[in-house]
């Protein structure tokens, strides 16, 4: 490598480096609980007592759910039903129309078998984090921000592999000089620590960008295949009265019998047409959990219109989920997840501080310091 | 001191990034016994880290130079 290529890839690395690294520092520092979310959230809140039956008993038909739904906010239509993960619960969620904003929707459970009312998920501080993590609370372009600052962090860490080359060319691995200068000392631990956590920094920091263009990969996928979906033919006008939103379960489950239903979104919502219940079926392993299969049904025929696979682009998306969290894995997972939190802080830590610490001189100077592994005293 | 070839530099870090990247497929493909891989191979980086981290300071440079002194002494 020329002292030229050098100095660009040095270039390349500080400066992707300066312009990410107060945000990746916040958000190394809001995931780091985000991991143990499940966990903070089941200490805070414990989950709500449940009637005790029989295993087995059956569960109560969805249309049943939706009526005792109608009854604490009248005026509402149904948006959202969705299951709960462990326990026999139903949520549905509920709206003055279909596109009202999250903040005015109602939320409500149910014990799936006896209709019983339970207490409604209240976001809690562990929401709160998650929301400052996502977007800092600035809404959309502020997410949008952060998955630039994801991929700036990216081009951060392929500069430094690159670099890592040089410097390592006299040194074993995993040398830490000790007993010298305490920037030797730094400049060590910094390049130990990157090449180390360097997989699991990858997949972090793309499958975080990836997170942030949620909503406009959605769309994509709305203006392509759900709009084909919808548009397949005329549809009979949506009244009042609707196809039953059970029948509809029924329906998709007959088409995917080894899947669990995930969600149903209403007509109008975001992840359905306005003329269809989209059933999001789940896998039952860790990877087939996170790749949602739709079956569309016709709100006002009740006829299955599609079981289709999604896309490539959302199947990527939703894949990328997990791989952002590490929250699929165990316990033991989150402990090695948030290790590697915590390094990746110390990693962003120390380039600052060698950044500050460095001696006079141009950017020459530096490349001298990759070259000779920081011996130009 | 010889420069060491590409080869020789990235060689751990290819297998530790290997060794995390697979634990991070094996974590999504089950639970159970693949969890424990999962864990298992996502802990070998760490583990080697902290290898280097808590050597005693004193040895590790010198272990590196001294075959090489050695060399040269009997050279002389």
């Amino acid at each position: 490598m020329t002292r030229g290529t050098i100095k660009t890839w040095y270039l390349v690395h500080k400066w992707t480096s300066l312009i990410c690294t107060a945000f990746l520092l916040m958000l190394c520092v809001t995931g780091l609980p985000l991991i143990f979310q499940d966990e903070i959230d089941g200490w805070l809140n414990p989950p709500a007592p449940m009637a005790t039956l029989p295993a087995g008993t059956p569960s109560l038909s969805l249309d049943a759910i939706l009526k005792r739904a109608a009854a604490p906010a009248p005026g509402d239509m149904p948006l959202y039903i969705s299951f709960d993960d462990d326990r026999p619960i139903v949520y549905v969620t509920t709206g003055a129309t279909a596109d009202v904003a999250p903040a005015a929707m109602h939320f409500l459970a149910f014990d799936a078998r006896t209709g019983a009312t339970m207490p409604p998920y209240v976001p809690g501080v562990m929401a709160f984090i998650l929301e400052l993590h996502t977007d800092m609370l600035l809404g959309f372009w502020a997410e949008i921000f952060l998955g630039v600052m994801g991929l700036l962090f990216f081009v951060a860490i392929v500069s430094g592999v690159v670099l890592y080359a040089p410097f390592m060319a006299k040194l074993d691995f995993g040398t830490l000089r000790r007993g010298r200068s305490k920037r030797l000392g730094w400049l060590d631990r910094h390049n130990l620590l990157g090449i180390v956590t360097l997989a699991w920094a990858s997949v972090v920091g793309v499958t975080g960008t990836i997170n942030t263009f949620v909503v406009p990969i959605t769309n994509i996928w709305k203006a392509n295949g759900l709009a084909a979906i919808a548009a397949s033919e005329t549809r009979t006008p949506l009244g009042p009265n609707r196809a039953s939103v059970q029948a509809a379960l029924d329906a998709v489950q007959r088409k995917a019998p080894d899947m669990e239903p995930q969600f149903i979104a209403f007509p109008g919502v975001v992840f359905s047409s306005k003329h269809h219940y989209a059933v999001f079926m789940k896998g039952t392993t860790p990877m087939t959990s996170k790749l949602l299969l739709p079956g569309f049904v016709d709100a006002a025929t009740g006829r299955l219109d599609s079981v289709t696979p999604m896309p490539w682009y959302m199947q990527a998306m939703l894949l990328a989920q997990p791989l952002h969290f590490g929250d699929y894995g165990g316990l033991v997972m989150k402990i090695v997840w948030a290790v590697f939190d915590v390094l990746t802080i110390v990693v962003l830590g120390s380039g600052l501080y060698l950044w500050l610490r460095r001696k006079g001189g141009p950017s020459e100077q530096r490349v001298r310091e990759v070259v000779m592994a920081g011996e130009t005293a | 001191m010889s420069h060491k070839t590409n080869r020789q530099i990235f060689a751990v870090p290819i297998l530790l990034g290997v060794s995390t990247v697979a634990g991070l497929g094996a974590g999504l493909v089950g639970d159970g016994v693949w969890d424990v891989g999962a864990g298992l191979l996502l802990a070998l980086p760490l583990v080697v880290t902290a290898r280097c981290w808590v050597l005693p300071p004193a040895t590790q440079p010198r272990r590196a130079e001294s075959p090489r002194a050695a060399q040269v002494a009997r050279r002389a």
